[in-house]
């Protein structure tokens, strides 16, 4: 960890102690040429708003975050590319293991709604639950498509 | 767990994700207000601490103490007050604090410290109607 830049935003350390020992959260990393290059944690207590699919169990993406030097808003070219879509896929493919049949949740950071809806997640808005951030639901057929081998 | 695919089928999701800045929930939202300086707070800090160091040295010098002789009176070491006077950058242990104040007081009764520690982590030293709050 000693090469990591200085950020609070990476201190992943911090993040997994709020929720360390609880059996529903589990984790997910991307590593690869020897470092840590994306994380998500999910929550598997959470149920569907989505009104074709409401009250029916999710994985619910708690925290989704792509290490600083594979992220292009900091200016140089992403060392990676498709880390976020490899933790988006672990997600769902975790969610049709318990059964969930692919139905994924989370609330998007800003700059991600574009992607959210790109890979045909619906958008059920703004929650001023959660700092205004848009919540965003995969269904079951989103799912399928989704994860659809070539 | 196991999901498999081949190595095409993940470059193709590589490319569709190209430049898009991808991340979820409020861990992963920047800024965090509540865990952040703002550069004003950070200039305030090093006033503070210029402004610590000064006030020390003046009152080390009114009332006639060398830094040894202060060092020696507040059970510290010189070179710490050495560096509590003269750099900006050095944070002393609110023990310290307290006896510089407590040694102090022995000289002006109207100069008093007093600590608290924990969420802010602040020191005040004050003597008459001064204070100069000091920031850990």
């Amino acid at each position: 960890m000693s090469q990591w830049p200085q950020s609070w935003h990476w201190n992943w350390a911090q993040k997994t102690a709020r929720v360390q020992g609880l059996l529903a959260f589990r984790g997910f990393s991307v590593v690869a040429h020897g470092e840590t290059q994306g994380l998500a944690q999910v929550d598997l207590t959470k149920s569907s708003r989505e009104p074709g699919q409401a009250r029916k169990p999710l994985v619910y993406l708690d925290y989704l975050e792509i290490a600083p030097w594979n992220r292009p808003e900091f200016g140089a070219a992403p060392r990676l590319r498709g880390v976020g879509s490899a933790l988006v896929m672990a997600a769902v493919a975790l969610s049709n293991e318990e059964g969930f049949k692919g139905r994924l949740g989370l609330h998007s950071l800003p700059q991600a709604d574009a992607f959210y809806r790109k890979i045909g997640m619906t958008d059920l808005g703004q929650d001023p639950a959660y700092q205004n951030l848009r919540y965003f639901e995969m269904t079951a057929e989103q799912a399928r498509a989704f994860l659809e081998e070539e | 767990m196991k999901f498999e695919r081949s190595k095409d089928w993940w470059m193709a999701r590589a490319r569709r994700e190209g430049d898009a800045v991808i991340g979820a929930g409020l861990l992963a939202f920047d800024p965090a207000l509540d865990e952040r300086a703002s550069s004003a707070q950070t200039v305030a800090v090093e006033e503070t601490r210029i402004a610590f160091g000064k006030f020390v040295n003046l009152m080390r010098r009114r009332r006639g103490f060398s830094m040894e002789e202060l060092a020696q009176a507040a059970d510290l070491d010189a070179s710490e007050l050495l560096v509590i006077e003269d750099d900006v950058h050095y944070v002393p242990e609110p023990r310290t604090v307290f006896k510089l104040a407590e040694t102090l007081r022995g000289v002006a009764a109207a100069t008093h410290a007093a600590c608290r520690i924990g969420g802010g982590k602040r020191c005040w030293l004050s003597t008459g109607s001064r204070t100069i709050r000091r920031a850990l």
